[in-house]
């Protein structure tokens, strides 16, 4: 057969298919795709609803026309496919942003949504019905590539019912059989599910390409009237800034305002903010602080070396400005991209990764100040999408040591700062070492802290070494709670925190630490924003919630410049895979269920079945009873009864091949023989002398292959009964294994 | 072969490249679980975890590996080979769409970022792990028994073999060859169905080899494995008829092997006629020969009362055999069709047997049960 001649035999229409099961699951599979694109946005409901019409009448249309479909439909559907192609093209170089996938994703909806609807009227054999269920994976995928959360389940869920009814229905077409197939489907979703449970725990977690996720959009955005400002979050147009009225009475949103008053204690909840999609988990931050007033942190407001707030203008991607302080030449980080996708309204702040290089965001322009605070010139509605990309600068410990090693003619070999010209300026220095007063118990505590980390090889702690050391202190000597009493008026916070209680939360703990640090004369600064929330290993996103809005501590390095430190919380070097957090997740689960009564449940209804059981199987006389027996024994002996073999004479080779076990067996199966076709029904004291004996036997030990004698097993043990009940004018007959 | 043989085992080479495959495959398994779940870290607990994998797997296949093969029927023929073990049909098409199909998607999948597009992945693997590898399961645990079968049939015809299957399965006869058969009907139970098969040659057939398959749940793959079912009796498979006209040499009865077989009451006696070239000397009426002066002969109702003696000797090659036999079967029919009485004398696996051929049937299963000499 020549290759065109096998081509053209692979693509011979087959026989019509009729069953309307498998096509009815076929139908439905593409219509919970078509919903599922729909629910993502990704198709109009003009389309919607005329892909969904379109899928319905073409099959019915093509059922009927299964055994003789129209010649001049395959050319009509070609052409439309054709049309749907060029469209598709057209669209997408007309309007999608290089790089960014999901502008592409809207026209390749439509696509395949168009394919699959007009793919509908010519479906009369099983091989087109099947085109069609496989056609409908490629419409989940598109609407799963553009979901965030976990409301695209239902779909998924929908669509795998869907499947599964298909291709048993399909199976069910295939083998001529009728009927539901209730355990191929049970058994058949189970096995799919815990197969892709498995699969799903073994793959590693998907990599942000660099290529495809500059997304942003510019939903339910509005312009902010005062761009120098942080906006209220209130959806007005246009958005106004905050002020001490407002919601959290301190001018912000949420925790994230022009001053950060650790006076005030606000509560926050579980609601979802936003959800990231980032390379590595990190400190997304939002604002830093640098001026301390005792009480509130504030953000310096005058130029620093001539630096100012900066507008950045000219459209999605913006490059962000690099200022001194955040130089890290001697940091060799990687990109860092990360996507916002924010479920309520908030701040127009942009939180990011420390060292942003650009942002992707449907806005005109970009705040940018020299503490690397951006501010968008929209206020941030529920539905926005943007993506930044950061340098990941984070230095390692032993990294952070070298940097700020002293340079001294006597210090340990190798004690040498590594060459850097980033150093900070004078007015920067006071920027980031700035009290409000002399903090002198302050000051004592933190020497007393780092008095005792030095070493005999190196008598001059280093700077990183002070930091981890107020770390290490703040760990193991203050409480975490969020339960504190309002701050008195007038007081001071930090030594309120660390000369009292002890007890507080992030931005006590922080603003501690800060403060410490600055009597030791370490630059530092408080920085506020989100810590990755839970991870859900589904959309692998982080969901980050109001909850999960944080302080933390930066302190400067030469060469590696602003880097984190947080005693209350650590953030992963990495993404977990979705394996480890399924396998938590599960655990933890498993771990609240009440086992007790789950297994008292379960042993009581194992007993029940198997009593049950047992009572079935039990033979209806002694007769029957004393036949199993035998068959039990000769089975552990290899030795089985022939079809053609009388009990008697069973009887009789059992007992030869083991005298011993088997001496009154010849007597028991005469017994039997006697009673059952000769009419002589034995006396109980015999019944139970036949029984005791077939009993005995019953338990004789196994003997392995070798040391059975010459009546070796024979074939279809298990099966001869089966084949014998099977035929009723076949006595002989035994089933093929 | 023998009934009650040893276990025809695979070469050992191949039993242990193959354990180890499924070892290796095993352990590879174990350390990605272990590892997916406990995290890179864990290496020595994936070591572990692997080395279990791999020993069970390996064990596992050994067992799978030393599996008595029952023992094979006497009459099929040595030349057949059965595939017993459980083997997919026709798998390269749908394995390599399979492969194609996942590190397509994976490769996109996974650079995307997307975490759902990797689920609907992981969905759309279980889906064609499941329908490639699940029916091993039912096309193994199927069993199908013959439960009918006629006593006589004749090569080149069809014949129906009652056939009972306790699933869902197709059947497709190997040896006699037929047509495929959809063992449907309802979904759970058992379920009889006629198998027509379509004997090539001659013999007596006391087991058929037929290939057993299921494409459960999903139908994407097809699970094979062929057995051989015993027929609950003999059937005798007699040669085609050929030619007719076919002529037989008759056999030379000097020990007179037949003269004691020839049933009595054979040649009732009609007339006297003249003789013709070809009576026997036997039939010679001598009273009516001198009264006419001319040789004269009983003339009997049935052509004669001796029966042709045939001896049959079918040569050792196959076809020049079944030729023979099918040379005697036409032959012998004819004569049959002729009332002539026939002795057959024909080696058979018992011995030799020297006997009249009662009727075509007769003669059927004697020609299925001549073996070469």
């Amino acid at each position: 057969m020549t290759l065109w001649q096998r081509f053209v035999e692979v693509n011979r229409p087959g026989p019509p298919e009729h069953s309307i099961s498998f096509r009815a699951a076929s139908v439905a599979a593409v219509l919970v795709g078509i919903g599922a694109c729909w629910s993502e946005g990704l198709l109009s409901p003009a389309v919607t609803v005329f892909a969904v019409a379109a899928t319905v009448i073409g099959n019915v249309i093509a059922y009927r026309r299964r055994a003789a479909p129209w010649p001049g439909v395959k050319p009509v559907l070609a052409v439309c496919a054709i049309g749907g192609f060029v469209w598709f093209i057209l669209t997408v170089t007309r309007t999608a942003t290089p790089g960014d996938i999901a502008t592409v994703e809207g026209p390749l909806a439509v696509l395949f949504a168009w394919v699959l609807s007009t793919h509908a009227f010519d479906v009369p054999s099983r091989r087109d019905v099947t085109y069609s269920l496989a056609g409908s994976t490629a419409l989940i995928a598109v609407a799963a590539a553009q979901s965030v959360d976990l409301a695209l389940g239902i779909w998924v869920l929908a669509w795998v019912g869907c499947g599964v009814w298909g291709l048993v229905a399909m199976w069910q077409s295939l083998s001529e059989t009728r009927g539901v197939p209730w355990l191929p489907l049970l058994g058949a979703g189970a096995l799919v599910a815990v197969a892709a449970v498995l699969l799903v725990g073994v793959l590693p977690a998907p990599r942000v390409s660099t290529a495809l996720v500059f997304t942003s959009s510019a939903a339910n955005s509005s312009p902010v009237d005062s761009p120098s400002s942080l906006t209220d979050g209130s959806g007005a147009l246009p958005a106004h800034a905050a002020s001490p009225a407002g919601r959290t009475g301190v001018g912000g949103f949420l925790g994230f305002a022009k001053s950060l008053d650790t006076g005030d204690r606000i509560s926050l909840g579980n609601q979802v903010i936003m959800r990231v999609r980032a390379s590595r988990p990190n400190y997304w931050v939002g604002q830093t602080f640098d001026q301390w007033t005792g009480q509130s942190w504030v953000q310096s407001t005058y130029p620093v070396n001539g630096h100012r707030t900066q507008k950045i203008t000219g459209g999605s991607p913006f490059t962000i400005p690099t200022y001194p302080d955040q130089v890290a030449e001697l940091a060799q980080g990687q990109e860092d991209i990360q996507t916002f996708y924010l479920s309520t309204g908030g701040p127009n702040l942009v939180f990011h990764a420390d060292n942003a290089q650009r942002v992707y965001l449907q806005a005109r322009a970009l705040q940018v100040t020299p503490d690397g605070t951006i501010a968008s010139t929209l206020s941030m509605g529920s539905g926005t999408i943007y993506t930044v990309v950061s340098d990941d600068t984070d230095g390692s410990p032993a990294q952070l040591q070298a940097a700020t090693a002293p340079v001294t003619s006597g210090g340990a070999p190798g004690a040498t700062a590594p060459p850097t010209s980033t150093v900070l300026t004078a007015s920067e220095q006071a920027r980031y070492l700035q009290l409000p007063h002399a903090y002198p118990r302050v000051t004592t505590l933190a020497s007393e802290i780092t008095a005792g980390i030095s070493n005999p090889a190196d008598p001059d702690p280093h700077t990183y070494d002070k930091v981890a050391a107020i770390e290490r202190w703040m760990t193991t000597h203050v409480h975490y709670t969020t339960d504190i009493p309002p701050l008195p008026a007038g007081a001071d916070t930090v030594d309120s925190f660390l000369f009292g209680t002890r007890t507080g939360y992030c931005e006590q703990i922080s603003t501690a630490t800060v403060v410490m640090l600055r009597t030791l004369g370490i630059p530092a600064r408080e920085a506020v924003g989100y810590v990755p929330g839970p991870y859900d290993p589904i959309t692998d996103l982080y969901d980050v919630q109001a909850k999960d809005a944080h302080a933390w501590v930066q302190v400067w390095f030469p060469g590696y410049g602003w880097q984190n430190f947080d005693p209350t919380a650590t953030v992963p070097l990495a993404n977990p895979t979705p394996g480890s957090v399924l396998a938590r997740s599960v655990g933890h689960s498993l771990a609240r269920l009440p086992w007790v009564p789950i297994g008292l449940v379960v042993a009581v209804v194992a007993v029940v079945v198997w009593v049950r059981r047992r009572r079935s199987h039990r033979p209806a006389t002694w007769a029957h009873q004393v036949a199993a027996d035998l068959d039990r024994g000769g089975a552990r002996l290899g030795i089985e009864r022939r079809p053609d073999e009388t009990i008697s004479a069973y009887g009789a080779r059992l007992a030869r091949a083991a005298p011993v076990e088997g001496a009154g067996l010849p007597g028991a199966t005469g017994l039997v023989e006697r009673a059952v076709y000769g009419g002589v029904e034995p006396s109980a004291d015999q019944i139970a002398g036949a029984l005791a004996v077939s009993r005995r036997f019953r338990g004789i030990p196994r003997r392995r292959r070798r040391d059975r004698g010459p009546d070796g097993p024979s074939t279809g043990t298990q099966d001869r009964e089966w084949a014998r009940a099977s035929s009723n004018d076949a006595p002989a007959a035994s089933s093929g294994r | 072969m023998s009934r009650g043989a040893s276990p025809d085992r695979a070469p050992s080479g191949w039993r242990v490249i193959q354990a180890g495959l499924v070892g290796i495959a095993a352990g590879l398994v174990g350390v990605a679980v272990s590892r997916a779940l406990f995290g890179p870290t864990a290496a020595p607990l994936g070591v572990v975890v692997g080395a279990l994998a791999l020993s069970l797997g390996t064990l596992l296949s050994w067992r799978v590996q030393g599996r008595r093969r029952p023992p094979e029927s006497t009459r099929l023929p040595r030349t057949l080979r059965l595939r017993r073990r459980l083997h997919p049909v026709a798998w390269p098409g749908p394995v390599a769409g399979t492969v194609v199909t996942l590190a397509a998607w994976a490769g996109v999948s996974h650079s995307s970022g997307s975490g759902w597009v990797q689920v609907v992945g992981a969905l759309l693997a279980a889906f064609l792990f499941v329908g490639l590898a699940a029916p091993a399961w039912p096309a193994r645990r199927a069993r199908v028994a013959c439960t009918a079968v006629p006593t006589d049939g004749r090569a080149g015809s069809p014949l129906e073999l009652t056939l009972r299957s306790d699933r869902p399965v197709r059947v497709r006869p190997v040896y006699p060859g037929g047509p495929d058969h959809q063992a449907g009907g309802s979904q759970h139970g058992a379920r009889t169905f006629v198998l027509p098969v379509t004997p090539a040659r001659r013999g007596v057939l006391d087991a058929v080899v037929v290939e057993v398959a299921s494409s459960a749940p999903f139908g994407l793959l097809w699970w094979a494995r062929e057995v051989e079912l015993p027929l609950p009796r003999l059937l005798h498979v007699a040669p085609r008829t050929g030619p007719s006209g076919a002529t037989i040499t008759t056999g030379d009865d000097t020990p007179g092997e037949a003269r004691p077989r020839v049933p009595s009451g054979i040649g009732e006696p009609r007339g006297i006629r003249p003789y013709a070239p070809g009576d026997p000397r036997r039939a010679v009426h001598w009273p009516a020969t001198s009264h006419a002066g001319i040789l004269m002969v009983r003339e009997s109702e049935r052509p004669t009362d001796d029966p042709v003696y045939v001896e049959l000797t079918l040569p050792h090659d196959p076809a020049a055999a079944e030729a023979e036999a099918e040379r005697m079967m036409s032959g012998i029919s004819d004569c049959l069709a002729r009332n002539q009485p026939v002795v057959l004398a024909s080696l058979e696996a018992t011995g030799r047997v020297v006997r009249p051929v009662a009727d075509r049937v007769d003669l059927g299963r004697r020609l299925a049960r001549a073996v070469p000499a």
